[in-house]
């Protein structure tokens, strides 16, 4: 009788158990060929085990690691600033496209989606940046293009929207003022939907290449994930165009396997480490968008 | 009244943070001002540095106007102290030239992204490497990118103008006009046959026997070689690569060996054909096969692979590798790549292409504001060794030294500062010669150069715009039935079935058009 009523469940336990260490094996893996010897590797291939137990490639890649540290500086300043200011913009906009007594809520909330579908291209947007902004080389460059993405601000706005005009109205019967009804009133009640949006902010903000390797040419200004990009795509390019090369080419030395494993794991990290504080949040804030009260 | 102390709390914040944004837009803004004063400064000069007139050697930096010169160029970067050493070089040219390198290197897998930006842009910069594997040379002239540099080379760079032979210039004409300055490196082109020198001493064989002999019809020179190692190790396996070892046939490809259109080396009439129906090709599929059928291949554990590659040889799995390019002192290069001593030889006989010529180039932007510096800067970085070097292994007696006999070794802090890639800041001959190499190694590679056969294709280089769509249809073809080819494993039935594909991809549209230009610029010439 026990044992029957809990098969389904030692069931679905499995089921959830095997999900969930197909999800960690990439992760093991990595983290045992970074610490493997370089030449077992070569020869056995991969494994979930380390091979060799050393640390020979977090000394190659953090031998003079000022640039890995300068670009996990560069990365978290963008990253944490950007999504607060982000957070701010966006809220900001979300909140005044929520209002049913906004006279301009249509042609606003048009203007925001008529981005998503319609952009300057590549060509003239660089142009704007580096011509008549004069981004080009400067942090803001990483950081103001992603301030309101429509997407992000539309998620925002639908939360928003479940918050009952009433309350907004007893607020000014009280007599705030519309800053103290947002900051005081607004974003409190909005604080999963802002958790997930902040979220996905700064995933975006943390993940982000494009906008470095556009406009960043300074080396004291590369975030972490262009230098593992770039890392990443100069192996793939040296691969595939070998036979075009000038001679003397192939002796480039192309970051060891353990080595780009090791950058990885020290690149990773720190959104390993950020994402359990946020799932609380994330879980309420996913469903958000799915159910329009 | 907690209440507001807080609300105010907040409220100071975000005012706080705004003026913190404001001020520090308000900021970079001023910094970017300063930058374009100093642009305008260097825009006014070219007028007064060209009344000075040729005069613009390294003594008379005294009367050049300060200029900052933008530079362009792919490589192995960042490195860890690059700052630090283009610093010094600028040093040195700021001295000479009296202007300021702005330095921009990118790493390889991003380069013909940006520059494809930064050209079509529009934005200013001097120099930037173009070649035909990189940032498209003939793509680049045809937008009219670059400036053509006939005149600027005769004024202002007389010696390394004359330093590179008169046809290797030919090469890089387009419509008679010179856009490409020429890093000078090796230029003659054949594979390079390499083994471990412990296996070739075991087994008693003799590399430079059978160097320069090679082609589809010779391969059986290497087979005792090959039957004899093998019997004794069989993890090691012979190692070629077909997009590595055109070079090897008696034709030379248009547009790379992966797509369809070559041209024999002895026929002055000029006629493409598809390598892959030539017969020379198909008995080299032939030999693979019957090597792959006598197990010298160890196909099972290499097809799963696109691409061999040293690391294999490492561990050792290799046993003899024709593939990259010979130059006089290759086998030193094998060796740090290989892990052992490494032997090498010529597999054919070089000759001398375009493509081996437009390589390592560099271009000057029609946006440059000072053509004529650029030019000197290219003059004074390929005349000026103790530049050259510095740009090329850093620091001396830091990132590299001079040994008793004057070879270049690696200094107590090479790994800061090492990209590997002499040939393309300016010419290769300059480099000192790296510890282990013959000390002539230079005088051999010009004299092999010089030595090389012209192609009669020197001079040609084929526009592929106009068949984008059967390039990139055919490439996807060759790129399924390659590795079959090359490790032995495509039956002939497959090999037909191969040239099928091809000529549904639109090989015969293509060898027409390569045909038609090639006849064109014949007409041209003549």
């Amino acid at each position: 009788m026990a044992l029957r009523a809990k098969l389904p469940k030692i069931l679905i336990h499995l089921v959830l158990i095997l999900f969930g260490i197909l999800c960690i094996i990439p992760l093991i893996s990595i983290i045992s060929v970074s610490l493997s010897d370089e030449t077992t590797i070569l020869k056995n291939g991969y494994s979930l085990l380390p091979q060799g137990l050393n640390l020979h490639a977090y000394a190659y890649v953090l031998y003079k690691p000022v640039q890995l540290l300068n670009a996990l500086k560069v990365s978290l300043l963008v990253s944490v600033f950007g999504t607060v200011v982000s957070l701010l913009v966006s809220a900001g906009i979300s909140y005044v496209l929520s209002r049913e007594d906004y006279k301009y809520k249509n042609k606003l909330s048009f203007y925001v989606f008529f981005t998503m579908l319609f952009n300057g291209g590549l060509v003239p947007t660089y142009m704007l940046i580096s011509k008549y902004l004069h981004l080009k080389n400067t942090l803001w460059v990483l950081i103001l293009p992603y301030l309101a993405i429509p997407w992000f601000i539309l998620i925002l706005r639908t939360f928003m929207q479940k918050i009952p005009h009433s309350i907004i109205e007893s607020c000014m019967i009280d007599g705030a003022s519309e800053l103290r009804i947002f900051f005081r009133i607004i974003l409190p009640l909005a604080k999963p939907g802002l958790a997930t949006v902040g979220l996905f902010t700064l995933l975006q903000y943390w993940n982000d290449w494009w906008l470095s390797l556009l406009y960043i040419e300074k080396e004291s200004l590369v975030p972490l994930q262009f230098m593992l990009y770039r890392m990443i795509n100069n192996i793939e390019f040296l691969t595939r165009s070998t036979n075009m090369m000038p001679p003397g080419m192939n002796n480039v030395v192309v970051p060891a396997e353990t080595a780009r494993m090791a950058m990885a794991i020290l690149a990773a990290g720190p959104m390993l480490a950020v994402f359990p504080f946020f799932q609380k949040y994330f879980v309420s804030g996913l469903t958000v968008g799915a159910i329009k009260g | 009244m907690r209440r507001g102390t807080r609300l105010t709390k907040t409220g100071i914040l975000a005012a706080i943070l705004i003026l913190t944004i404001s001020l520090m837009l308000g900021a970079c803004g001023n910094k970017d001002k300063d930058k374009d004063k100093d642009k305008e400064n260097a825009g006014s000069s070219p007028a007064s540095s060209a009344n000075s007139g040729p005069s613009g050697s390294a003594s008379a930096a005294g009367d050049l106007p300060e200029v900052t010169l933008t530079w362009y160029f792919p490589g192995n970067f960042p490195q860890p102290e690059q700052d630090k050493v283009f610093a010094e070089v600028n040093k040195i040219v700021k001295q000479k030239l009296n202007a300021t390198i702005d330095f921009k290197p990118i790493a390889f897998g991003d380069y013909d992204q940006k520059m494809k930006v930064v050209i079509a842009s529009g934005e200013p910069y001097d120099l930037a490497f173009t070649s035909n594997w990189i940032n498209n040379y003939s793509q680049n002239v045809a937008k009219g990118a670059f400036l053509p540099l006939d005149d600027l080379l005769a004024q202002y760079a007389p010696k390394s103008y004359a330093a590179v032979p008169a046809n290797f210039w030919d090469a890089t004409r387009v419509n008679g006009k010179i856009y490409g300055y020429i890093n000078y490196q090796i230029s003659a082109r054949t594979p390079e046959v390499s083994t471990a020198k412990s296996l070739a001493d075991k087994y008693g064989f003799d590399i430079n026997s059978i160097g320069g002999k090679l082609s589809a019809d010779t391969m059986n020179l290497l087979e005792p070689y090959i039957a004899a190692v093998k019997k004794d190790h069989p993890e090691k396996a012979f190692i070629t690569s077909l997009s590595q070892i055109s070079e090897m046939f008696t034709f030379e490809s248009i547009s790379g060996i992966n797509i369809p259109g070559a041209v024999f080396f002895n026929d002055d009439t000029l006629k493409v054909v598809n390598q892959f129906e030539t017969d020379e090709f198909k008995k080299f599929a032939a030999v693979m096969r019957d090597w792959n059928a006598k197990g010298y291949m160890n196909t099972k554990e290499r097809i799963s692979k696109k691409q061999d590659d040293w690391a294999d040889a490492k561990a050792g799995k290799w046993m003899i590798n024709i593939g990259g390019a010979y130059k006089p002192g290759g086998d030193v290069l094998a060796t740090s790549l290989g892990g052992e001593t490494y032997v090498s030889a010529p597999a054919s006989t070089p000759h001398l292409t375009t493509n081996g010529i437009i390589a390592t180039m560099h271009a000057i932007s029609r946006t440059s504001k000072n053509p004529e510096r650029a030019m000197m800067l290219l003059e004074l970085l390929n005349t000026d060794k103790e530049l050259f070097n510095l740009l090329n292994f850093g620091i001396k007696d830091d990132h590299f030294k001079l040994n008793d006999e004057g070879f270049m070794v690696a200094g107590p802090n090479q790994q800061a500062y090492n990209p590997q890639v002499p040939w393309m800041f300016a010419s290769n001959f300059l480099a000192y010669v790296q510890e282990g190499m013959p000390k002539t190694v230079w005088e051999d590679t010009i004299k092999l150069n010089e030595a090389a056969a012209p192609s009669n294709l020197l001079g040609f280089s084929f526009d592929a715009e106009p068949v984008k769509a059967e390039i990139g249809k055919t490439s996807a073809v060759f790129d399924e039935y390659y590795r079959g080819i090359e490790l032995g494993i495509t039956t002939e039935e497959k090999y037909n079935e191969f040239l099928k594909k091809l000529k549904n991809a639109g090989a015969d549209k293509m060898i027409a058009e390569m045909q038609k230009q090639i006849d064109a610029w014949k007409a041209t010439k003549k």
